[in-house]
Parts: structure tokens; sequence; C-alpha cells
């Protein structure tokens, strides 16, 4: 045999599959007792891992979320993947009106603003003021406590009052401490139906970070709470709840809440720097954030970016957090993973020319004349 | 080792620079004996490493304007660098002599030190303003830090000083708030010059300052040097490959090849009569 | 090839792992050795920033893994610990800590007395109540470097501070009061320690910061995420940077017409307060120190009757 065989990539890929569902089905595990996990139990016990895969797929669909996770063998970015690509060719039946963040019923409102403030702070569901030690108990889950956690909290907790969350920017608003929202803002871009250009609207910078992937969002925001561009910024106010979805009436144009959806969202404040015009009195800077489903981190970073990109675009960008390319680019995670993975592709076609290069840019190099020397001491 | 005093003058020098040398790269025995005027190259035939400045000896007299003149490649930059302690030459020593009597021997300085005495008695002037401003600083601002780092830390003290310094360069004083980056090339190398001037120095350092300006700009700085050192009476090093800067500033010269000098000595006797076939060249052609 | 590598894998069911039994403290002696070491090389080096391998802990970066990593380093049986966030107590980040603390060192009791504690952990707030030479303050750093606000290297900012070229950051306080009149850092105001380093004193208020001038307190300074500890030792010099003509201010709590707020609860007019807005009318305002407050108010009412 003198030749290597060039054939057999589909059988190749065949092969890649059944082992891939062989590993997807535990061929690890010698349990035999071991059952296929459902849709269900991914969606309902792992939310949180559902909701990062709605918000970074950009859909939202629990279902669709949890059958992606099982199909990923828990790969977020392979899932988000999955429904993102579900995603792209589904008919489009319209557009909501914006979805009002204050109409949200929230699970979850904070500030750091304020020790109180009208509404309360509401801690609701968070890990933050938890110990993180492992519970061992949750080895061999009792399936009982399983169920009754459920049912015992409903039956604990007192029946909710109605209660109005005046948002905190509108009270700094009031003072003037804010600037007012823009009163013809320009009609929101698609970013799924128009290509980005830069310097990037802010609706444009604001929807591609939704969908975002979270770990390249908390990197850049990162960077930037720590000093390459100085944010100076504290959470006005993090909300975690459901948000009405309103659809016109087909008949009667009013609009009608069609099913809600859960939302995290964050404002941060930023402290007024030589940004601020000339001769007009200092004000703070604003950051918005928004996705799907509760992650909170993705939200807090989206905000904390916001603010950085548009301190960008007021005075240019001296950092990469305040580059909308640089942001915009490099944080979704289909593109990303895609090319990263990409590499793994065959490419010696190309470095078949990469090595005639080099053999011949060596070829032509002289040799050194002399053996080198000691460096000098100063 | 250190030159004796000039048996001409009781007052010792200012600076006293001695067999100064940066070789960049390995370097080796021969780097020396390979590079040079005689050579006519800077590289190394041995270990092809560059030799910047080669056993440059000088002194500069308290209020005293010296000159080193060169073309690109001769060194003079990279000796200002080595003076103003941005750089660690490879071999030499230097002394600096403060007013108050105080030796400071430069090449061993740490780095604190060095900051120190380039805050306190020192002053440089880029050819580039962006080497030597601050741009998302204020012009005053600029200004208020070589003060800061000087130890003034009255806020009225150093707008008064700010202001002072402005108007004698000639920058109005109303855009004393504004960001050089909206001055003209001529404004900004005068904000440099305020900017150097700040903390009172003793030793000037001009690199190149009025390259790429306009003629007249140029003529209006070189007037505002001239007329500063007549005020200050701060001692100057003044480096230019242009003869006319040269032959109007300067009361003693070098001029510098390949690293090495090959001419020194008072400024209009090189200009009349050069000896070094080189400097014969660079004066004959000059306009 | 690929089954042969599978079938190596272990293939028994997960295991009921042993129970593992923590450290007094909860780190191990490698790391409070480590950390007490960091910190006698701080208070050596008034104001410098210790670097240290902080480790991780079931608590959050952010959320005072530094201040805690101090503490438990610090506490034996007999210490006495309380903590604060905010000036309160009741803070949920201070009751969690407090609890943790409590549960990993058996012997050590926590308050939320002022006066009796011996160990402070706090984040963000130095206590009204005067500080006493057999207390130590630990305070809970999210920053350690005041130069993270002109230069974002950590390289180049070290260098700065072995060369004492704190220039950038007196250029933008100079800057501040040419385009604002007043300087606009708030919290974290730069201080100078000692006649050397420039320190980070936390977020605490500019209220706070006279506090650690000449404290008879040691003040212990923690960052769990960023890996740093510094100190200030007792009697120490602190001066905030200031021109010599512009004086450092603290946070005012005035009306329109500048009267003085006094605390709605206890009625002090000379400690920091929390603004609190109303959902109808002015906000309200009371002590952020809570043990302060109440023993005010108590006071106030016993001297009532």
């Amino acid at each position: 045999m003198g030749y290597i065989a060039i054939r057999g990539g589909e059988r190749a890929i065949a092969a890649s599959e059944s082992i891939l569902e062989a590993l997807r089905c535990g061929i690890f595990q010698a349990d035999p007792q071991s059952e296929p996990l459902t849709v269900t139990a991914i969606r309902d016990q792992l939310h949180l891992l559902t909701d990062r895969i709605c918000s970074e797929g950009g859909l939202y669909h629990p279902d669709l979320a949890a059958l992606a996770a099982k199909q990923a063998a828990g790969d977020t970015l392979e899932a988000s993947f999955i429904l993102r690509a579900y995603r792209a060719t589904r008919p489009r039946l319209g557009e909501t009106t914006p979805l009002d963040g204050a109409a949200m019923r929230p699970l979850r409102r904070i500030s750091a603003a304020f020790k109180d403030l009208p509404g309360g702070q509401i801690l609701g569901p968070t890990t933050d003021y938890l110990q993180r030690l492992f519970r061992y108990e949750l080895l061999d889950e009792d399936p009982d406590s399983f169920h009754r956690a459920g049912a015992r909290w409903f039956a604990d907790t007192p029946a909710a009052q109605a209660e109005s969350f005046p948002k905190v920017v509108e009270l700094l608003r009031a003072e003037g401490l804010l600037p007012p929202p823009n009163a013809n803002p320009p009609a929101p871009v698609d970013i799924t139906r128009q290509p980005l250009t830069f310097p990037a609207p802010r609706s444009a910078a604001l929807a591609a970070m939704a969908r975002g992937e979270t770990g390249s969002l908390l990197a850049i925001a990162y960077s930037a709470m720590r000093g390459w561009g100085y944010l100076h910024p504290t959470v006005a106010e993090l909300r975690y709840g459901f948000i009405p979805v309103m659809w016109p009436h087909p008949l009667t144009g009013e609009p009608m809440e069609i099913g809600e959806i859960a939302v995290t969202e964050c404002e941060i404040i930023t402290m007024y720097d030589r940004g601020a015009e000339e001769g007009a009195r200092p004000v703070f800077g604003l950051g918005y954030g928004a996705c799907f489903g509760h992650n909170e981190v993705k939200a807090i970073s989206i905000a904390m970016l916001d603010r950085s990109l548009q301190n960008g675009r007021n005075h240019g960008a001296t950092v990469p957090a305040e580059d909308d390319e640089f942001v915009l680019l490099h944080v979704d995670g289909v593109d990303a993973m895609g090319f990263c993975s990409h590499y793994k592709m065959p490419h010696y076609v190309t470095f078949q020319s990469d090595l005639d290069r080099l053999r011949a840019t060596r070829a032509a190099a002289q040799a050194p004349q002399a053996p080198q020397a000691k460096e000098a001491t100063p | 080792m250190i030159a004796p005093l000039d048996p001409g003058t009781r007052i010792p020098p200012i600076l006293e620079l001695t067999n100064a040398t940066r070789i960049h790269g390995p370097g080796c025995p021969r780097c020396l004996t390979t590079t040079g005027d005689s050579h006519g190259t800077n590289t190394c035939a041995a270990c092809g490493s560059v030799v910047a400045v080669a056993e440059v000896s000088l002194r500069l007299h308290r209020g005293e304007i010296l000159g080193i003149m060169g073309e690109s490649g001769s060194g003079k930059s990279s000796l200002i660098r080595l003076l103003h302690l941005d750089d660690r030459p490879t071999a030499g020593s230097a002394l600096f002599r403060d007013h108050d009597g105080g030796e400071h021997d430069l090449f061993t300085l740490d780095g604190a030190r060095a900051r120190w005495l380039r805050n306190h008695r020192f002053g440089m002037v880029h050819q580039h303003p962006h080497l030597g401003l601050n741009f998302r600083v204020s012009a005053g601002g600029n200004i208020a830090e070589r003060l800061l780092m000087g130890g003034c830390f009255s806020y009225s003290r150093i707008r008064a000083r700010a202001t002072e310094l402005l108007t004698q360069v000639e920058i109005p004083r109303q855009r004393m708030d504004d960001s050089p980056s909206g001055f003209s090339g001529g404004m900004q190398q005068r904000l440099q010059i305020a900017r150097a001037l700040a903390p009172e120095p003793e030793l000037l350092f001009l690199d190149e300052v009025t390259t790429g300006l306009d003629l007249s700009v140029q003529a209006r700085i070189l007037d505002l040097i001239l007329s500063l050192q007549g005020q200050l009476g701060v001692a100057m090093i003044v480096v230019t490959h242009d003869l006319g800067v040269i032959r109007l500033l300067a009361d003693r010269a070098i001029v510098m090849r390949h690293g090495r000098i090959v001419e020194a000595g008072i400024t209009d006797q090189i200009l009349e009569d050069p000896q070094h076939p080189y400097t014969q060249q660079l004066v004959s052609s000059a306009l | 090839m690929i089954a042969a590598a599978i079938t190596r894998v272990a293939t028994a069911p997960v295991p009921l792992l042993p129970r593992p039994t923590h450290h007094f403290g909860f780190l191990d002696d490698f790391a409070k050795k480590e950390i007490r070491r960091a910190v006698l090389k701080a208070i050596c080096l008034p104001g410098h920033q210790v670097p240290y391998s902080s480790r991780e802990m079931p608590i959050a970066r952010g959320f005072g893994t530094g201040g805690l990593q101090l503490t438990l380093s610090l506490i034996g049986a007999g210490d006495v610990v309380k903590v604060i966030d905010q000036g309160s107590d009741e803070s949920v980040n201070a009751v969690n800590l407090r609890d943790f603390i409590g549960k990993v060192a058996p012997g050590v009791t926590t308050t939320t007395a002022t006066a009796e504690a011996s160990i402070i952990q706090s984040r963000h707030r130095i206590p009204e109540l005067p500080l006493r030479e057999n207390q130590i303050l630990i305070l809970q750093v999210p920053y350690p470097c005041p130069l993270m606000i002109v230069e974002p290297s950590e390289r180049v900012r070290r260098r700065m501070h072995a060369e004492v070229d704190y220039a950038r950051l007196w250029v933008k306080l100079y800057e501040d009061l040419v385009r604002f009149q007043e300087i606009s850092i708030s919290n974290r105001y730069p201080a100078r320690v000692h006649g050397r380093y420039v320190m980070d004193p936390s977020p605490i208020p500019r209220w706070d910061l006279p506090k650690m001038h000449q404290s008879k307190a040691l003040i212990l300074l923690g960052a769990g995420r960023e890996k740093k500890i510094y100190a200030v030792p007792p009697y120490t010099e602190v001066e905030p940077l200031q021109f010599d003509d512009i004086p450092f201010q603290v946070e005012r709590f005035q009306t329109a017409d500048g009267r003085r707020i006094p605390c709605v609860r206890c009625g002090a007019n000379d400690s920091f307060l929390d603004e609190i807005p109303q959902a109808a009318g002015p906000a309200i305002h009371q002590c952020s120190d809570l043990d302060w407050c109440l023993a005010r108010a108590a006071a106030t009412a016993g001297a009532q009757r």
C-alpha cells in the first residue's frame, strides 16, 4: 500500500454519530436502573440551564431549549446553536409592541442604590447569600421531600398583595439626576433581518447582547468593571419575573395579553464624568440590560456594556469594552463557537501552501557568519 | 571615571558624561571596533548588534546651551534618552550637579530617584507632541502634572503658575482648560515647553523641537527658547539635524555620526572652520 | 480502540462520599499561615498591597471573601465577632457571613454591639463608635488600588507605587476641580498612609476616612478576588489627597436651605445617614450604623424617663 485512502467520509460520520449517541445514552455508567432524562425534568429541575439556552438561542421556548440541552448532552453552546438554527427560518407572524418592564410580575426585585424603596426589596430566589457548600443529601434525593418542597412553599407563602414597584430610575429622573428618556426613539433595528453595521445603533447593540453568550459578555463586562474603561456603577434595580406579551386583537386592534415570558432586567447607574455636556449640569449615566429567563449575571453584564458602549460612542473608545465592534462581534456564541471549531476541519491545502513559503524563505536566507557572543553587561 | 575640572572655570559643570555607550543586541568584543566613522556603519560586523552610542563624553556648564548635531542614525536621540534617564546605557557614567551642591550618579539611580530627578531638575521637549503631552488632560492639566510632581499642592498656586507659564510661551490663557488636541502644532510645542519649564528645572532637553513645523512657526519657537534662556539661565541640550538651529541657539556644539562625536567645539568655530570632512559637508550643504 | 478507552473508566454507581470535616475557621493551616504572614508584612509597610493566593470560599467573590479570609485566619476561641454591611448587622450579606463564621469557628461568639467586639468585619462603613486598641477592624475591598481609575494595568500600577508616581491621580483631581469645581471621587477616596503609599480605603464614604487617621484599632483591608491584603497600623497618619487650599469635604445631609437632617429614629445629627425614598413625599433619613442608632435611641428614651 503506497498511498493514503481518500474515501470513507460518510462511514466516518456515521461511526461518529453512533459513538456520540452511545455516549449521550450514558455508556460510561453501568447502572442498568438508569432511565433516559426526561425533557420535563431538564426544563424544570435544570431551569437555569434551559433559561440560558433560550436566552442565547434567541427564542423563548423552554421545552425546545430543554430538548436542545438533552440532545447536546449539556453543552450550552451546542444547545443554543440548535435552538438558534431552528428559529432562523420560522415564519414571522408579526411584532409585539415593546414590552413594558414596569408591568413585570416580579419574583425578585432589588436595588443596590437604596436601603429600601417603595415596593420594598424582594430578595426572591437567589444564591447570592447562600454558602456554596455541597448538599450531599442530594446524592440520594428523597422523592417525597422533593415533591413536598414545592407544595410546602406555596402553602407557607401568604397570598401576594398587589404591590406597585415604581422604577428607581424614575425616582432619579424626577430629581433631574438622570436625563429623561428619548421622546422620539428611532425604530428598533432587527438584527436578524438587517446586517450589523458600525457605529451600531443602541437598539442593535442591545439586541445583539440579549442573545450573546453569557461567559463572553461577562468577561468583557468584567474588564470594564475592573478598570479597562472605568465605570463606577451601581445597580439601580434588578428584577426577575414575568412580563406580559401584548398582541393587538385581530378584530378590535386592542392590545391583549397573549401570554407572559420570564425576563431578567437590570438598570445600572454610573457616576457622572467629563463626558457630560459643556455648561450643562452633570447627570448620572444609565445602562440597561435584559434577557430571557433568569440570568442575572448576563443582564448585569449587558447593562454594564450598554453604558460602556455609550461612553465609547460619546467620547471615542479607549478600551475594548467601549468599542462596539470589539464587543458586539465577539459575544455571539454561535458565531464564535462555530469559527473556533472550524479550525478542526482539514486545512492541509492551506498548510501545504504555508510549508512551501517557509521552506522557500529559509532557503533564501543567509546563514549566520560567526558564533553569537554573550550579551555585553552594562 | 569623571574627567577633571576644566581649568578654565571654577564652577564645576552641571553635567559630566563619560564614555557613554549604548548597544542594542547581544553585543560582542568587536562591536566598538567594527563600527563608527571609519567603518561607516552602526552595525557590528561580528554579531549584528546596533551601536547607537559609542564612548561619548561631554560636559555641560550651568546656563549653557549645548547643541548636538547629527543626521538620523547619528545617535543623538539615543544619547538624549540616556541623559534623560529614559534608557539605560550599556557602559559609561554620568554625573549631574544640583544647584544645592548635591551630586547624582545618574546611571546608578533607581526608578524612584530617577523619577524625582526628572520631576524636579530636568525638563524634556519632544519632537512629537504625543510623546510629551497627555491629550486626555487639559493644557493646564499637563502643566499641573509637572507642578504636582514637583511638590506643589496648592490649587491656586498651580493655576497661577500655569497661567504664568502659558503667558511666557505665548499661549492665550483662555485656552488653559482646553485639550491640547485642538492646538496647532506650534502651540503644542509651546505647551510642551511650558510643561518642561514648570518645576524650574536646571537642565532642559530639546529633541528636534522645531522639526516638521512651518518656518515662521519654527522661528517663533526658537526666539522663545532664546528669550526664556536669557530670563531663566537654564542649561539646555538641543538636539537637531538643522544647522540653522545650532547657529542660533548653541554656544557649543558636538557633531555626531554613527554613534560617535566626530567634532566638538564652540559653535562659531565649527561653522566657520569645520575640521572633520562630515562636518564640512554639512556646513557646505546648508542653505 | 475507543471502546477499550471507555471501559477503563469507573463503572460503579455514584458513591456516597464521606462528609469532609472542616478545620477550625474553615481554612487549612497552610492558608492561614500565608494570610498571617501577609498581614504582618502589610503592617510593616503601611498602605502597601501585599499579594497572596486567595482561596475560593463558599461565599462568592465580590461578597467579602477577602475580609472573610482575614477574619478566619485571625479568630480564635474567645474572640467576639461583629459583621456589618453598609453599617447594618441585619443586612443579608452580613447575616450570611456572620452565620458562616459562627458555624465554622466553635468557641467564637458573635455580636451586634460594636463595643463588645474584638474583631469587626465590615463592608463599606467604619462604625461611628470610636474603636479601641484591642479591636481589629477588617474591611472588605473590591478594588485594592487607588490608581485603577487612571491605569488599568496591574503591572504599570505596581511600578507607579514603587516610584511614588501618583501624578496621574493628582491630575485627575485637578481636572475635576477645573471642570466641576468639586472633586468627583465619592467613596474610595484615595489617602496617603504614613506619608508613603497612597491607598484605596475601600468603598467607605468620605465621612469615614477621618476615622482611619491615628486610629487606635488596627485596620486590615482584604481583597479576595483581587488577591491583596493591606493594612493601616494603629496610630498611623492617614491623609486624604487634597490640595493645600481646597479642604477635603465629607458628605452633607442637608435640606435645601442648609439645615442638617437628623436621623428619624434616634435624632442624631452627627452620623452618616441612609436616604430612603418614600412612595409619597420626601425621603426619610436614618443612621446607617444600626448599632449606634439603636444605642442612641435607647439612651434618648432612657434620658427622657
